[in-house]
């Protein structure tokens, strides 16, 4: 199951010569560090990784911020048109998002973000998963929380804050690692939209860098280690978090 | 007096409420409005159009003509994805089955933290990444696949480049990468089934696998539905593992689709018509037919799960 990864960290420290030896060797005789210094400086890896990063980030950031508020606006009130507009939204699942990459990009273009960050960060703001997991999550929030708040003079947006976010935790915790994932692993997305080499997100920049360089087999292995060290990292570190995350993503969907 | 003050305090909580939905759902609706509903019935129309860098004109029902009678890669790829989701679905299902019901007999202890670890870590890591190693390992000259078969007597496969096995080459990667997640739903739809049916069934004396055939899989099969429903509709939609590993040298997407297009899914179809091509009317058409079919799938595999599993 993990051989792959073993023989990818494993070619990424070895010398060109050895990468094609005959028999192969787990480990390198003589290994070495060349391609790693080559990635980041050369390579520009050291950028994909910082967008990646930062729109990752953001992304996930608002989708936490948009999911709980919608979520708790439709389990806790009533409001003319909730379940039509819930169908609506409902139905936003069933896009398959070969529909809507066409349309998508020539809206892009219209609004002259072909090329941008802006592109990537707009389309992935509102998770309709998120929204799904987060009004779920609510429903069992009792009523009487926020009615004693607001008898006490607290505001609307001061009963979310402080009353219901914080009850929420654990679903923001699942959620943060899901859309965070997505949002780094976007591939197709990013192709389609970005030209410009310096803005390119960590998987668009790896796929090019692997094609471009791919007959140096150890430098590329480098490139894909580099990748995904960070995600097995965190990963290791807080398996349970991420499992429950798969888990309640799948089941709620 | 007490009323008023009463009534006036409740307007101002209604009010108050009334103003925290709209600013909550406004947004909302906006954004979805721009990025989703809007995108999904321009899509339509799209169809409908021949638009290109030229030129835009509406040509009714031209393009999905076009898409089954004339463009022969466009079937060429539907093939193909029939038979990925067909090598790749079912196998899932029947190893992740397998595995689920060997790591559920672990319950808690520690090793099972080490086998989710071992099977979780393909789902986590960057697809990109995974495409890339595992085309390496399939490299027919120098990659570890071939050596091992090499050293022990086996002839070399060509992998990716035969049009026999790149499909199923890039199969196997997906299910190798897909695993975890099946494992895992599959896991947690197996401890949801209440220990009393066990436990009744080993009083009525049935030994293991019995249990295991006439308890356990039809107590499952909501659960193994749903993973259908879901992993039939990801793999359908195949496109980035596809693109990596069938993508010729220097970035160039030409090649793109295996050799002699045997590994071309639809979504790829679409894409390299949309975006090398610039046909985006023609490219929302087959996306269009690649909905419908999604949603007809859908359809009939709910209307299955209605029949009653009750017990």
């Amino acid at each position: 199951m993990i051989v792959p990864f073993i023989w990818m960290i494993s070619t990424s420290f070895k010398l060109p010569g050895e990468v094609i030896s005959f028999p192969p060797h787990l480990i390198p005789q003589k290994p070495t560090l060349e391609h790693y210094i080559r990635v980041f400086t050369e390579l520009s890896f050291a950028r994909y990784y910082f967008n990646s990063l930062y729109i990752a980030t953001i992304i996930t950031l608002v989708c936490l911020f948009t999911s709980s508020l919608g979520g708790y606006v439709f389990a806790k009130f009533k409001f003319w048109g909730q379940g039509v507009l819930f169908i609506m939204i409902l139905s936003t699942i069933m896009m398959p998002s070969s529909v809507q990459m066409v349309p998508l990009y020539l809206i892009m273009k219209k609004f002259h973000w072909l090329n941008t960050h802006y592109a990537l960060i707009f389309t992935s703001l509102i998770s309709t998963f998120g929204f799904f997991l987060m009004r779920q999550y609510m429903y069992n929030i009792p009523n009487e929380l926020r009615e004693s708040a607001l008898i006490d003079g607290c505001s609307e947006f001061g009963v979310f804050w402080k009353i219901i976010f914080p009850l929420v935790k654990p679903a923001l915790a699942a959620l943060t690692i899901f859309v965070f994932m997505q949002s780094w692993d976007m591939f197709i997305w990013p192709l389609i939209v970005l030209d410009t080499k310096t803005l390119y997100t960590l998987p668009v920049g790896l796929a090019t860098f692997s094609m471009q360089w791919w007959t140096n087999y150890a430098l590329v292995m480098t490139g894909a280690t580099v990748s995904v060290i960070p995600v097995l990292v965190v990963f290791l570190f807080m398996q349970r978090q991420f499992i429950e995350g798969i888990v309640l993503s799948g089941l709620k969907a | 007096m007490r009323a008023k003050e009463y009534i006036k305090h409740r307007k101002k909580i209604f009010s108050s409420q009334a103003f925290f939905i709209l600013s909550v759902l406004i947004p909302i609706i906006c954004y979805y409005s721009v990025f989703k509903w809007y995108p999904f019935i321009y899509a339509i129309i799209l169809s409908f159009y021949k638009y290109t860098l030229r030129s835009k004109h509406f040509i009714g029902l031209t393009n999905f003509a076009e898409a089954f009678t004339e463009d022969s890669i466009f079937l060429i790829s539907l093939k193909n994805t029939v038979y990925y989701v067909a090598m790749i679905v079912p196998t899932e299902i029947i190893l992740g089955l397998i595995f689920a019901l060997m790591i559920n007999r672990l319950q808690k202890r520690k090793s099972a933290d080490v086998f989710r670890t071992i099977y979780f870590l393909p789902v986590i890591t960057c697809l990109v990444a995974c495409c890339i190693t595992w085309r390496w390992l399939y490299q027919p000259l120098f990659g570890l696949f071939n050596i091992i078969l090499g050293s022990i007597g086996l002839p070399r496969l060509k992998w990716l480049m035969s049009t026999k096995t790149a499909l199923l080459s890039i199969a196997v990667m997906r299910i190798w990468k897909d695993l975890g997640i099946v494992i895992v739903l599959l896991l947690a739809g197996l401890q949801g089934i209440p220990r009393t049916f066990h436990e009744s069934s080993m009083i009525d004396g049935a030994n293991r696998w019995q249990t295991l055939i006439y308890i356990t899989i039809p107590l499952l099969v909501p659960t193994i539905i749903f993973v259908i429903i879901i992993e039939v509709i990801n793999t359908f939609q195949a496109f980035s593992e596809i693109l990596i590993m069938t993508s010729g040298l220097a970035g160039s997407a030409t090649t793109a689709g295996g050799p002699l297009n045997s590994t071309i899914t639809v979504v790829l179809h679409i894409y390299m018509r949309a975006f090398n091509y610039f046909r985006m009317g023609y490219a929302s058409g087959l996306s269009m037919i690649l909905f419908i079919i999604i949603i007809i799938f859908t359809i009939v595999q709910l209307r299955i799960s209605r029949i009653k599993w009750k017990y």
